[in-house]
C-alpha cells in the first residue's frame, strides 16, 4: 500500500481515537461531577440535620420549660388560662381557627379564549392546585384557603368531575386562593419565570391573577378528625 | 485488500490504547489518590449523620418522657392537655401509631443522572391526596411526616421533603382503616394504576395492623399570621 493510499485511513483513525478521547474525558468528567454532587448532597444533608438537631434541642428545652411551668402553677385560674393561651396557639397553627396577616391573593381560572373546543388542558384541575400549594408552602405559606377552605395538614384536593372537591367542599373555577406569609416571597413563587404558576399562565394560557395584601383574613377549618 | 484492513485495525487499536492511556494520567494527574479520597470522604459525612440521626432520638424520648409527666391528676386540665395532645398529633409534633397501610415505590437506577419521581413530584402530592381521601389520620414519606406546611420538591436527580434528601425507593406510611387505604390507592385506573403504567414505576401497598411514624422534627413558626382576636 503506498503513502497516498495509506493517509485517508490514518486520518479516519485518529479522527476516531480523537472522538474516544473525547467520549472517555466526557465519561470520566461525568463521574466526577456525580462524586461532587453526592459529597454537595451529604454536607448540604449535614447542615440540615445539624439545625433540625439544634431545633429539637430548642423543642426539648421548651418541654423542659413547659414542665416546669406546670409545677409552679398553683391556682386553677391560672392553670387554665396557661393552658387555654397553649391550645390557642396549637390550634392556630393546626388550622382550626381563623387567622389574619399579610399575604397574596391568587386567582386561577380556566382558559377563556379557547372557543368551543375546549382541551384538558384548558381547564385547571386538582394537579394544578396541589401543586400551587406546594409552591406556596416551599415559600414559606404559613395559611392557605382555596375557595374559603382552610388547607390543612389533611386537606382533600381531589378531582370531582367538573368540581375539584376541597376537604369536605365542592368548588368550582375560578379558584381564589388566600395565602398567609411573606408576601415578597409568596409573590415570587407564582410569578417568577418557570414556576408552576407561571407555566400555566404563560403556556397554557389559563387566567392567572396574583394580588398582594397587607391585611388577609383566613378562617379555620371545621370538621375534627 | 485485506492487508488494508489490517493496518487500519491496528493503528485504530493504537489509537485507542493511547488514548485511554492519556486519559488515565490525566486523570491520575488531578487525583493522584483516585478517587479513594472523595469516598472517604463521603464515608466519614455518612457516619455523621448516622451520630446525629441517634443524637435525634435519644432527644425524642427525652420529649416523649417530659411530656408525659406534664398531665396532672386535674380533670379540665387533662382536658385541655388532651386537645393539645389532638392538635399536636395533626401538627406532627408527636408520635403516631396504629394500623395502615405502606405504600412502596421502586424505582430502577436505569439512568444513573435522572429520577423518574423526582420528574414527576407530582404523583407524591396525588397519593397523598387520595390517602387524605380515605381519611389517613397521620402520613409519612421516607421518615419525613406529612404536615399542612410539608413540601415536596425536585432539588437536582432528587426529592426533598422538609428539607431532607430522599431517594428512591420511596416509603409512603399512612394510619388509618388499612381496607379503607389500601381500596382508595388501588382502586382501578386509580394512583397506583397510573404509576404503574405511565411512569413504569413498580408498586406494592401493604396493610400494617401497627406502624409508628414519627414526630416532625421542625415546628411551626408564626412570622406572619396571628389569631383574629389578636391585636
Amino acid at each position: 500500500m503506498n503513502d497516498k493510499k495509506r493517509l485517508p485511513l490514518f486520518i479516519a483513525s485518529l479522527i476516531l481515537g480523537f472522538c474516544l478521547l473525547w467520549l472517555v474525558r466526557v465519561q470520566s468528567n461525568h463521574l466526577e461531577e456525580e462524586e461532587k454532587a453526592e459529597l454537595f448532597r451529604l454536607q448540604n444533608q449535614i447542615t440540615v440535620i445539624s439545625e433540625l438537631i439544634q431545633t429539637r434541642e430548642d423543642s426539648l428545652s421548651e418541654r423542659v420549660e413547659i414542665l416546669a411551668t406546670y409545677q409552679s402553677l398553683t391556682d386553677e385560674t391560672e392553670t387554665l388560662a396557661y393552658l387555654r393561651e397553649d391550645l390557642q396557639q396549637k390550634k392556630i397553627f393546626s388550622g382550626s381557627e381563623a387567622v389574619k396577616g399579610p399575604g397574596i391573593l391568587i386567582k386561577v381560572n380556566d382558559r377563556t379564549d379557547s372557543g368551543e373546543q375546549v382541551e384538558m388542558f384548558d381547564l385547571v384541575h386538582n394537579t394544578d392546585i396541589l401543586n400551587i400549594v406546594n409552591d406556596l408552602r416551599a415559600a414559606g405559606a404559613e395559611a392557605i384557603s382555596i375557595e374559603g377552605e382552610r388547607v390543612v395538614w389533611g386537606s382533600k384536593i381531589q378531582c370531582g368531575g367538573p368540581i375539584i372537591w376541597v376537604n369536605d367542599e365542592s368548588t368550582t373555577a375560578p379558584f381564589v386562593m388566600k395565602v398567609i406569609g411573606d408576601p415578597s416571597a409568596l409573590f415570587a413563587a407564582v410569578t417568577a419565570p418557570n414556576t408552576y404558576t407561571d407555566l400555566l399562565r404563560s403556556v397554557y394560557n389559563l387566567e392567572v391573577r396574583v394580588r398582594v395584601s397587607e391585611n388577609l383574613e383566613i378562617l379555620g377549618y371545621e370538621r375534627r378528625r | 485488500m485485506k492487508k488494508r484492513w489490517i493496518e487500519g485495525l491496528i493503528i485504530g487499536v493504537i489509537c485507542v490504547v493511547g488514548v485511554r492511556v492519556a486519559s488515565h494520567m490525566e486523570i491520575e494527574q488531578r487525583y493522584p489518590y483516585g478517587n479513594e479520597a472523595l469516598l472517604q470522604q463521603i464515608q466519614t459525612l455518612k457516619k455523621e449523620l448516622q451520630q446525629q440521626s441517634e443524637t435525634i432520638t435519644v432527644l425524642e424520648t427525652e420529649n416523649g418522657f417530659l411530656r408525659d409527666r406534664t398531665k396532672s391528676s386535674d380533670e379540665i386540665v387533662n382536658q385541655y392537655i388532651e386537645t393539645i395532645d389532638h392538635l399536636e398529633l395533626k401538627l406532627g409534633y408527636t408520635q403516631a401509631k396504629g394500623p395502615g397501610v405502606e405504600v412502596r415505590i421502586q424505582e430502577d437506577n436505569l439512568y444513573p443522572n435522572m429520577s423518574v419521581l423526582a420528574e414527576n413530584t407530582e404523583i407524591l402530592h396525588d397519593v397523598i391526596s387520595y390517602l387524605n381521601v380515605a381519611d389517613a389520620e397521620a402520613i409519612e414519606i421516607n421518615g419525613e411526616r406529612y404536615t399542612a406546611r410539608t413540601e415536596i420538591l425536585k432539588v437536582g436527580s432528587h426529592i426533598n421533603i422538609n428539607g431532607i434528601s430522599i431517594g428512591s425507593p420511596i416509603v409512603i406510611r399512612a394510619i388509618g382503616d388499612p381496607d379503607k387505604l389500601a381500596a382508595a390507592l388501588d382502586l382501578k385506573g386509580g394512583i397506583i394504576f397510573a404509576i404503574e403504567n405511565y411512569l413504569g414505576l413498580e408498586v406494592v401497598v401493604e396493610k400494617q395492623e401497627e406502624m409508628i411514624l414519627k414526630s416532625q422534627v421542625s415546628r411551626e413558626s408564626s412570622r406572619f399570621i396571628r389569631g383574629v382576636d389578636d391585636e
